[in-house]
């Protein structure tokens, strides 16, 4: 069996009759950058607040570093860095107050460690300014700077990249991939902006009306997924019948324009025009395509995509 | 503990419900001090008076307005979930507001100690025993604190509806002071009500120096210590343990 960092099973959340997340199980190892892709409101805050006992959890259960959750929470904490929604903070004190407070709370912090980690995301030490004073994106960055002030070893980031501007969304980016690829942090994100995700993640789970559709690395999904072969042929059904007879494809759609898609690469596009022109089936057009993250999500989530 | 207590206190730091409550107790009492200075009133009335205007008026308004401000400010802001994912339990961020509101308690004594010392000075009957006086102040204000220790829960209810909130527990703190205001009138002595018997208990304690009048209201205002120490402590136990319990409910689902 594979060693999870984290790892849940049947995670259920019901807030009186609805569920909002239903029987979820996430695996994010050790190191990679494992994100919650998922649309606005489809359960990705929710499931993060469970994860870290910040909401009770229906049912399933949590385990995190290899042991149950439960009984460990206090220690798990102190290695785990979060940042939830919107970040909170105390308007009347200063950036530098406000991270006083938190790291007086963990207690065992290095002395130098607001400061570093105020630095790392580019916001100044001891400045005068209050937070009541700060602009989104640096309310934001506090955030995560608030999340790496003991040097956790998990980071679990909730819309991370939420409001900053182009440049401060490539610095986080390359900031989190740092985390990961030269500290060797372990790092659980969510958003729904697909491009960001695209460049960022490791592996991902796509989260559609609290089920997780969909759990695998990004080269795996592009390999498998986000190729297809795009067949335009007459008539649609018959094509279909015979291609499933012959080349047994299993996953394919039809377009509302009659195009047949179809997700199963292995197949020679050269192969289907021979044998369906041996049927005296002639093809309009055939070319073999590849999704972006947004086709596919929208795809799968059967919805009108995101971002 | 001591820690997370400190990290409240700073917490109100150019905070402008925090500037409100310490003019409210550092202005009342002030008043109180002046008007019996104005009249030359004997020492022991300026004593009386600011027992019943601090102690029982001003210290619960400031002990519950402060309390209420610093579990709301957590809703307000957004930051419970910070503390909460630290692994600070519960009922330390619980107990930690509590501690800390009783601080400022004791704070506020300090200056209305300061307040009827100097008053004593311009009277020129002053008792020279600050600590007297200062003890004075510290058991009733604890008295009625602890009777008023109910607002705990209406705070713990409402702290997300500040507005709400704030009207409640003045209102609470004005019924309880008007009850003590209107001892006889409304046959408010037969009463069991823990702000009463607080009052009650401490009254004799509360006498500097003894008059007949003074001797008649003692015995009018008899309260048996045990009976009074032990409603009160019940109240405390009650009100606290409910809250706390409440409390730890409502979190369990930010
Ligand atoms: N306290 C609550 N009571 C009832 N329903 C709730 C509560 N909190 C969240 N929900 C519901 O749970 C669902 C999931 O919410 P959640 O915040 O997890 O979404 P999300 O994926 O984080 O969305 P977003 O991208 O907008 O942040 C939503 O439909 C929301 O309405
Ligand atoms: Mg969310």
């Amino acid at each position: 069996m594979e060693n999870f960092i984290l790892e849940t099973k049947g995670l259920t959340k019901c807030y009186g009759d609805t569920a909002v997340v239903k029987g979820v199980d996430i695996h994010v190892k050790k190191g990679e950058i494992y994100a919650l892709l998922g649309r606005n409101g489809a359960g990705k805050t929710t499931i993060m607040k469970m994860l870290l006992g910040l909401s009770r959890i229906t049912k399933g259960t949590v385990h995190m570093f290899g042991q149950p959750f439960a009984g460990n929470k206090k220690e798990f904490l102190g290695r785990i860095g979060v940042m939830i929604e919107t970040p909170g903070f105390y308007p009347n004190l200063t950036a530098t107050e406000n991270l006083e407070i938190l790291s007086d709370l963990r207690g065992y912090i290095k002395r130098d460690a607001i400061k570093e980690s105020l630095g790392k995301v580019g916001l100044p030490y001891k400045d005068k300014k209050l937070f009541s004073e700060f602009s989104l994106g640096m309310k934001q960055r506090l955030g995560i700077a608030a999340a790496i002030i003991h040097d956790p070893e998990v980071l679990i980031l909730d819309e991370p990249v939420n409001g900053l501007d182009p440049i401060g969304v490539m610095e986080t980016r390359d900031f989190i991939r740092e985390l990961s690829q030269d500290y060797g942090k372990t790092i659980l994100l969510s958003s729904h902006i697909l491009s960001e995700i695209e460049l960022l993640a490791d592996r991902i789970g796509i989260i559609d009306k609290g089920i997780l559709l969909e759990e695998s690395s990004f080269e795996e999904l592009k390999k498998r997924n986000m190729h297809y072969i795009l067949l335009s042929a007459e008539p649609t059904e018959t094509v279909i019948h015979m291609l499933e007879e012959e080349f047994h494809i299993g996953d394919y759609r039809i377009m509302g324009n009659g195009c047949i898609q179809v997700f199963d690469t292995e197949i020679q596009t050269k192969e289907i025009v021979k044998f369906l022109a041996e049927r005296k089936i002639y093809v309009d057009a055939i070319t073999k395509c590849s999704d972006t993250l947004e086709d596919y999500f929208k795809r799968i989530t059967g919805g009108e995509g995101i971002a | 503990m001591l820690n997370i207590c400190r990290n409240e206190l700073k917490k109100l730091k150019r905070q402008k419900t925090a500037r409100m409550l310490w003019a409210v107790g550092i202005l009342i009492p002030a008043f109180d001090t002046l008007l019996c200075i104005k009249n030359h009133y004997p020492f022991r009335n300026l004593v009386g008076a600011n027992v019943l205007f601090g102690s029982f008026l001003v210290i619960p308004f400031v002990f519950s307005a402060m309390l209420l401000n610093l579990f709301e400010l957590e809703e307000r802001n957004h930051t419970l979930k910070n503390i909460l994912v630290i692994g600070v339990p519960e009922w330390k961020i619980f107990l930690s507001k509590l501690a800390s509101a009783l601080v400022i308690v004791v704070v506020f004594m300090g200056i209305i100690t300061a307040y009827t010392v100097a008053g004593g000075i311009f009277l020129r009957n002053y008792i020279s025993d600050v600590f007297h006086i200062f003890g004075i102040f510290l058991i009733t204000s604890l008295c009625s604190v602890c009777a008023a220790m109910p607002v705990a829960l209406l705070i713990i209810l409402l702290r997300k509806r500040n507005l709400i909130a704030m009207i409640a527990i003045n209102c609470f703190i004005l019924i309880d002071f008007l009850f003590l205001w209107q001892l006889s009138m409304f046959h408010c002595l037969e009463m069991h009500l823990p702000v009463l018997a607080a009052y009650r208990i401490t009254y004799p304690l509360t006498i500097i120096e003894y008059t007949d009048n003074l001797r008649l209201g003692l015995d009018t205002l008899y309260y048996p210590m045990d009976k009074g120490i032990f409603l009160l402590g019940a109240t405390t136990a009650a009100s606290l343990g409910i809250s706390l319990w409440l409390y730890k409910r409502q979190e369990a689902d930010v």
